[in-house]
């Protein structure tokens, strides 16, 4: 179990990056939602014990990250942000580093996590050629290389292509069980089919967390459906979070999140985890908590 | 030490190793020391040897030709190897693997005490590489059958302090979020002279008694990390003289040449080098206790963002008055349009990106015009030279180390004019340098300035060069450095080294050595620019 109380996080120029984030978070997938600088990447950061928090406490079934950080690094597994590699090592030898790195000297389990991400094949190839998913399949090889108990991805779907995110996600969903997974993205397709629990953050402060199906919940009322004239379109583009537009040939069919009907004809709809999403970022903060 | 911990160091510092030898410029560095062997013992018919003292040449066996090698591989180590390995934590920031290596047990003093180890088998490899080339010039020089041994026990005596010193201060300066910038490696380098320096001249100073062999342990053994103190004191052991030179000099035919002993490897002179093994602790320890392990808001790149270093503190200070003042010329606004406006915008971009080299700029040009010509020449010119140097390293391969090298290709015919762009900035730059202290000097010693704005281009093209072959801005730096400092020390009696005017003593045939050299390393750097867009 992490459980973390009043995490928060301010650098040396004031900003304040995480502030006072609480949450208690048992095995699966836990996405965490947030726009650009929201502080997911910093708090993934501090889980991961790259980064200590100014103040609050982290402890992963128990152990404080803070006080006992090697004991959950033990049982952690961690792919950053924009996952470099070392271009002139093969995938063998840059996982063989890694495995060492986590006390784990088996060479079978560096082939079996080759296979695993299907990279065995190209396993003496130097990594400097290759694309953007193998690069990511290698770096969440070396996250999952010591068979941790957590393991924290950080945006790993950015600049992939359709058929590698999917991939990936496949592999993510596979994961989730007995283990915590936490995922962070912008995008939000990407949690949907995965995620147990939902984590939003807007501006370092946790905005909403509870499952998908309670965030839609609290959305229902909230999305609408309608199509509008390229002038009502321009009109109404500032007045709420539009989640969908489709230029159809009598006008633009638009999905928008509002607390009340844009338009008089506007009909209520079901929401997705992307208006959800967009629900609680356009709440005002202390409003809209499931 | 346990097994797990054992087997982490191993990766680390294997990792390392391999990383370095499979690059490129690891053979380009050691074909540089090898050439380097080869000119730094002459065949003696030319006039000139390799060890001399009092005027007569030492014969070329084993024991003078390991000794004077040593030395200067000694010298090179020391002050290119810091360069050469300096970047190693910087590769793990970059790539973020570093964040990988945080979120693992790997303990600091593991990784660091690794990469310490890494470095130093790197830079022991390559003074293997030297003493091997060194072996193969007794073969075509030598006047004494090889003795591999000898020519061994030399380096072991003199090379470890360095290796594991130099490898250890990397590791410090990477650690220190200050230091692992241009400013540790331009202290590391009057560091190194300085305390080079001075282990040789106290040691020169140091009463000799006649008959005695005994290394009287004193404090500069602990300080003679570069054996220079070492042989300054066993060469006044052994000859009895003050007056003797290692590296290519001029001797009296005349005179009888005289047998080395070599440097003694008795067990007094063993714990003198282990003696000079012992300032590698503190420095490692001081590594350990700054070592960010890669925390975002201590790391050196990602931390300007967060919070900031006294360096980038006060390039934060000077910035708004440096940026409103190139605005204009940051936009090209003065140099026309097409390659003129973007020379402008480039030069501008130099000094923006460097507020306190564009501080160095202003400073320097009111002191050229305030000072009296005598400062002008031994202080400005210098100061402008070497700020000129830093200022330009690395502008050249900006595009490459950051990632934007695609958006220049899309600019209309930028691509193909790359070199061209980037040297006419670093002259715009250059001269805005050394135009006031050439002009001081136009009236004084006409060729004087013509001197100075010969070293400009000199400095400006090899900067180019170099960035544009894809060197790193170290590269540039520790040549540059090197060379300036040669050049100021030699104080005008090798005519040739006076690039830029320092002592008046450069003529046109010197002038045109110099256009020549920055002509041939720019065609260099424009064929490899086009066969890289080519391919």
């Amino acid at each position: 179990m992490l459980a973390l109380e009043s995490v928060t996080k301010q650098y040396r120029d004031g900003t304040v990056a995480v502030e006072g984030l609480s949450l208690v978070a048992e095995a699966g997938v836990l996405g965490l939602l947030g726009p650009n600088g929201a502080g997911k990447t910093t708090l993934m950061q501090m889980v991961a014990t790259v980064s200590r928090p100014t103040a609050g406490r982290i402890t992963f079934d128990g152990h404080d990250a803070l006080r006992e950080p090697d004991a959950v690094r033990r049982r952690l597994g961690y792919l950053p942000q924009d996952f470099g590699v070392y271009d002139t090592l093969t995938a063998e030898e840059m996982l063989t580093y890694f495995a060492a790195l986590k006390g784990v000297r088996s060479r079978s389990r560096v082939h079996e996590l080759l296979e695993r991400v299907n990279l065995h094949t190209v396993a003496r190839r130097r990594v400097g050629g290759f694309s953007g998913g193998m690069r990511q399949r290698l770096g969440i090889a070396q996250a999952l290389i010591n068979d941790p108990d957590l393991i924290i991805v950080d945006e790993p779907t950015a600049g992939l292509d359709p058929e590698e995110r999917l991939r990936f996600r496949h592999l993510l969903g596979d994961l989730g069980r007995g283990k915590l997974v936490i995922l962070s993205t912008h995008i939000v397709s990407d949690i949907e089919p995965l995620a147990t629990r939902v984590a939003i953050l807007r501006g370092g402060r946790l905005c909403a967390y509870d499952t998908p199906e309670a965030l839609l919940q609290a959305a229902r009322g909230g999305v609408w459906e309608a199509t509008l004239t390229g002038e009502e379109y321009e009109r109404l583009r500032g007045a709420g979070k539009i989640s969908r537009v489709v230029r159809e040939a009598h006008g633009v069919r638009v999905r928008m999140v509002a607390p009340t009907p844009p338009t008089a004809d506007a009909r209520s709809v079901e929401p997705g985890l992307e208006d959800a999403f967009l629900y609680f970022m356009a709440a005002e903060p202390g409003e809209a908590h499931p | 030490m346990s097994l797990g911990a054992v087997s982490r160091c191993w990766a680390v510092a294997v990792t390392d190793l391999r990383l370095r030898f499979r690059q490129t410029s690891t053979l380009v560095v050691f074909l540089l020391m090898s050439f380097l062997a080869y000119l730094w013992v002459p065949d003696p018919a030319t006039g000139r040897a390799v060890f001399v003292v009092d005027s007569r040449r030492v014969v070329y066996d084993s024991s003078a030709l390991a000794l004077a090698t040593g030395v200067l591989c000694s010298v090179l180590l020391g002050l290119f190897g810091y360069y050469l390995v300096s970047h190693s934590l910087a590769r793990d920031v970059r790539t973020r693997c570093g964040y990988v290596v945080a979120s693992t047990p790997v303990k600091n003093v593991e990784y660091l005490f690794a990469k310490v180890l890494g470095n130093s088998v790197f830079l022991a490899a390559l003074g293997f590489g030297f003493m091997v080339t060194a072996m193969v010039m007794q073969l075509v020089r030598g006047e004494a059958p090889l003795q591999p041994w000898i020519f061994a026990s030399q380096y072991v005596l003199l090379l470890p302090p360095m290796v594991l010193f130099v490898s250890a201060v990397a590791v410090l300066f990477e650690s220190v979020r200050w230091l692992s910038g241009k400013l540790g490696d331009v202290l590391f380098f009057i560091g190194w002279l300085t305390v080079s320096g001075l282990t040789a001249a106290l040691e020169g100073t140091r009463t000799v008694g006649p008959g005695s062999t005994s290394p009287g342990l004193g404090p500069t053994a602990f300080l003679d990390v570069s054996g220079l103190g070492l042989v300054v004191r066993q060469m006044r052991l052994q000859t009895g003289s003050d007056s003797f030179s290692i590296g290519a000099t001029s001797f009296d035919p005349n005179l009888e040449p005289i047998a080395s002993l070599g440097l003694w490897t008795g067990p007094e002179w063993v714990i003198a080098r282990l003696a000079a093994l012992l300032p590698v602790l503190p420095v490692f320890l001081l590594a350990v206790l700054a070592f960010h392990r890669f925390d975002p808001a201590r790391v050196k790149g990602v931390a300007t963002r967060r919070g900031r270093g006294y360096v980038e503190r006060l390039e934060a200070l000077v910035s708004p008055l440096v940026r409103p003042l190139l605005r204009p010329a940051l936009a090209g606004v003065g140099g026309g349009p097409g390659l003129g406006g973007a020379v402008v915008s480039e030069a501008a971009l130099i000094l923006v990106l460097q507020p306190l080299g564009a501080l160095a700029l202003v400073t320097l040009a009111v002191f050229s015009l305030v000072s009296p010509t005598s400062t002008v020449v031994g202080g400005v010119l210098p100061a402008s030279m070497a700020a000129l140097g830093l200022v330009l390293a690395g502008a050249a391969g900006r595009e490459t180390r950051h990632g934007t090298w695609l958006l220049v290709a899309a600019a209309p015919a930028l691509d193909r004019v790359y070199v061209v762009w980037k040297l006419a900035a670093a002259l715009l730059v250059g001269l805005a340098f050394t135009v006031l202290p050439a002009v001081r000097l136009l009236v004084a010693s006409p060729s004087r300035a013509v001197s100075v704005l010969v070293g400009t281009i000199f400095i400006a093209g090899m900067a180019t060069a170099l960035g544009s072959l894809g060197g790193p801005p170290k590269a540039f730096l520790a040549l540059f450095l090197t060379f300036l400092y040669v050049a100021l020390n030699d104080a005008g009696r090798t005519p040739a080294l006076d690039f830029a005017g320092f002592s008046g003593t450069a003529g046109p045939g010197i002038w045109t050595g110099y256009l020549l050299a920055t002509v041939g390393a720019l065609g260099l750097a424009v064929a490899v620019s086009r066969h890289r867009q080519r391919a």
